[in-house]
């Protein structure tokens, strides 16, 4: 079954029709065991009365009793009967209304009465009450032989009819059904209006999740307002949309950012090739073109595989192989290829590091770490500026900072250096710097779990920082 | 018609620059977007062409201050750019035109020619003056129905003087609409090239069109009778 409020709705009225059930049953039972006690008290009454009014006179037997008690055994029709039997069983006397009928006799009736369900000589059920007694004697006992022996116990039983119980509980069992009926309608309704209230919470979530598509992932369920029950549902999905929407955004930053930083080298590229079609020059310039072909798909590569190291770092499948580096060695072997464009901008660059600094880290995207930083500050510093790069250990930390002269650069600028794209466009040298370094390092970073932070010193000095935690 | 193409990419610089001079406009290029400003200012150019990602200045710092300074000067913004809210911004800055890169050249040549046939208030594709007649688009001269051969330089010069009919055009006005920054205002390169166009547009047996104004400059108008 799939649907909850048909469950609970069956589960909760299968169990109270069985409790319902269970209740008449006992109901039942009680009252008829309390009818049957009653009548079989009236039934010895009877019965005892019967046997306290025999008599054996005159060698036969006489009933001393009441008219009205007897009256009741001497009808043809009536509904009582009774039958009395000398100790050979020979019947000694019987009621009227059995005619020439017998009661099944009690062949080994005791004082103490006993009680049965006997089939009345008209067929109806019945209920039959059987003891011994020893009948008082009157009167001149000598001269009576022939009929009994005058001492001897004789045995009764007298029967009636069970209309009297079995009317009303059959009257009852009608009223409990009655009572039944009514009770599984009301709760049919009241069951089915209590489930469905109950289940609202359930239907707004439902509601809520189906208008949340890939436009909406900023919406939460509200877990405020969740029943406990549903709370750990809608936390988990709170989770969940938190996930996909960060990996969402990130989808749709790098594909905006690839599109939109792709457009000028294409630009470029098209009407390069545009001009070389319509105006067709001789081989130095076609060589010239081809030269700029080269340049341009060169710098189109690389915001490529920028862009791709930082959308792998961000979704955390960049694999890291670490292994014990030495700083100074490392620091050494990226700035060589920087070392020229420094030289051309007369930047006066310093290095301050020990020489027995080791880290444990992955010497590829480390060292792309340190070529983003290098060259962010090489392009950046103004021409004849100082780049400094240093390295200290305090505390089993290492700490290596890039400091270099900025110009045009504010305090409200720090915020925005490691944001992809971003240029200080008055401070930004040439459009060949994608403005993706400083993101990926910030990315790479992070990945290799080190700390990297920005500050502006002395208004005029930009120092990046790095801390790791040193090797051995 | 002289252009001003401030764009950052040294690549578009050299590919838009080419195109446009093998069109037939004068260029001058910036990179720099406080450099482009001062060029804007100094020079009467017909049209702009803008990127707004500038080192020096932004291009719509530059547009705006442009447009406080009083410069009428058509301007097309050329950038990657590409959401409404930046050529909405664009255009409110004071711009004429949005293209976005990329771009087809021959797209942005006719924006570039229709910004500069826009300042001179025409609209049509022909201009005619007497039996004289140019196709702006098809850049054909023809008097009398027999087609005239001009370079792209004497066509440009006509083009000008057409665009400007009646009246008295300077020698320093040609210089500035017609050739680069490179060309030496000492030169006698105007009076030439009046001369060699003169020749060229006045068939045997027809009368000449463009008047010398002694000191003042030079007159395109209809032969009067």
């Amino acid at each position: 079954m799939k649907s909850i409020q048909m469950r609970l709705m069956v589960g909760l009225l299968g169990s109270s029709l069985l409790i319902l059930g269970i209740g008449a049953a006992v109901i039942h039972l009680a009252m008829r065991a309390l009818l049957f006690r009653e009548f079989d008290a009236t039934l010895r009454a009877k019965a005892m009365a019967l046997a306290a009014a025999t008599d054996v006179k005159n060698g036969g037997i006489e009933f001393d009793l009441a008219d009205e008690l007897l009256l009741e055994f001497s009808r043809p029709h009536s509904k009582e009967y009774f039958q009395l039997w000398d100790s050979n069983a020979r019947t000694l006397a019987r009621s009227a209304s059995l005619g020439t009928k017998d009661l099944a006799r009690l062949s080994d009736a005791t004082e103490s009465p006993r009680f049965w369900n006997v089939k009345l000589p008209d067929g109806r059920p019945g209920r039959a009450v059987g003891f011994q007694f020893t009948p008082e004697v009157s009167g001149p006992t000598e001269q009576s032989p022939s009929v009994a022996a005058p001492n001897t116990d004789v045995t009764l039983v007298v029967a009636c009819s069970l209309r009297d119980v079995t009317h009303p509980l059959e009257a009852l069992s009608n009223a409990l059904l009655l009572a039944a009926a009514i009770v599984l309608v009301g709760m049919i309704i009241i069951v089915r209006l209590v489930v469905s209230r109950g289940l609202v919470p359930l239907a707004a979530v439902a509601d809520h999740a189906a208008h949340i598509d890939a436009s909406s992932l900023g919406r939460r369920f509200d877990t405020e307002s969740l029943p406990i029950e549903l709370l750990p549902i809608g936390r988990r999905l709170n989770d969940l949309l938190a996930r996909l929407e960060r990996s969402f955004e990130r989808e749709r930053r790098f594909t905006a950012d690839a599109a939109h930083e792709l457009r000028t080298p294409i630009a470029e590229l098209r009407s390069l090739a545009e001009v070389a079609l319509k105006w067709p020059e001789g081989n130095e310039t076609t060589t010239q073109s081809f030269r700029e072909v080269l340049e341009i798909t060169q710098k189109m590569e690389s915001i490529a595989a920028g862009l791709l190291t930082l959308a792998r770092c961000e979704a955390g499948k960049q694999t890291v192989n670490r292994e014990t580096i030495v700083v100074r060695d490392l620091v050494n072997e990226v700035w060589r290829p920087l070392a020229g464009e420094a030289r051309r901008r007369q930047l006066q660059a310093t290095f301050d590091l020990p020489a027995d600094a080791r880290l444990l880290t992955d010497r590829g995207l480390f060292g792309l770490l340190l070529a983003n930083l290098f060259s962010n500050a090489v392009e950046y510093t103004r021409v004849g500026g100082e780049v400094r790069i240093r390295g200290e250990r305090h505390d089993g930390q290492f700490r290596l900072s890039v400091a270099n002269t900025v110009d045009g650069f504010g305090p409200d600028d720090l915020p925005h250096l490691f944001e992809r794209f971003w240029r200080k466009d008055a401070s930004r040298p040439s459009s060949e710097h994608a403005g993706l370094g400083l993101a990926l390092a910030k990315a790479l970073a992070e990945l290799l779990g080190m700390k990297i932070g920005a500050e502006l010193v002395q208004r005029d000095t930009l120092i990046f920082s790095m801390d790791a935690a040193l090797a051995g | 018609m002289r252009i001003l193409l401030i764009e950052d990419s040294r690549h578009l610089q050299h590919s838009v620059s080419t195109a446009l001079r093998k069109s037939g406009y004068a260029v001058d290029v910036s990179g720099d977007g406080a450099e482009g400003l001062w060029y804007a200012d100094s020079n009467q150019y017909d049209a702009i062409i803008l990127d707004l990602m500038l080192p020096g200045m932004d291009g719509l710092t530059l547009l705006r201050r442009l447009r406080a300074q009083g410069r009428e000067t058509h301007v097309l913004i050329l950038t990657a750019r590409d959401t409404v809210a930046d050529r909405v911004r664009g255009l409110q800055a004071g711009a004429d035109d949005y293209l976005i890169k990329p771009f087809a050249l021959e797209e942005l040549l006719a924006r570039v020619q229709a910004l500069c046939r826009r300042g001179y208030g025409r609209k049509s594709q022909r201009l005619r003056i007497g039996d004289l007649e140019i196709d702006l688009t098809a850049r054909t001269v023809t008097r009398a129905g027999a087609a005239i051969d001009l370079t792209a330089r004497e066509y440009r010069l006509l083009e000008y003087l057409m665009l400007r009919r009646g009246e008295v055009v300077s020698r320093s006005e040609i210089e500035e609409h017609i050739y680069s920054e490179s060309a030496d205002p000492l030169s006698n390169v105007v009076d030439s090239a009046i001369c060699t166009l003169r020749r060229k547009i006045t068939p045997h047996g027809k009368l000449p069109l463009i008047a010398t104004k002694r000191g003042l400059g030079y007159v395109l108008d209809a032969p009067s009778k």
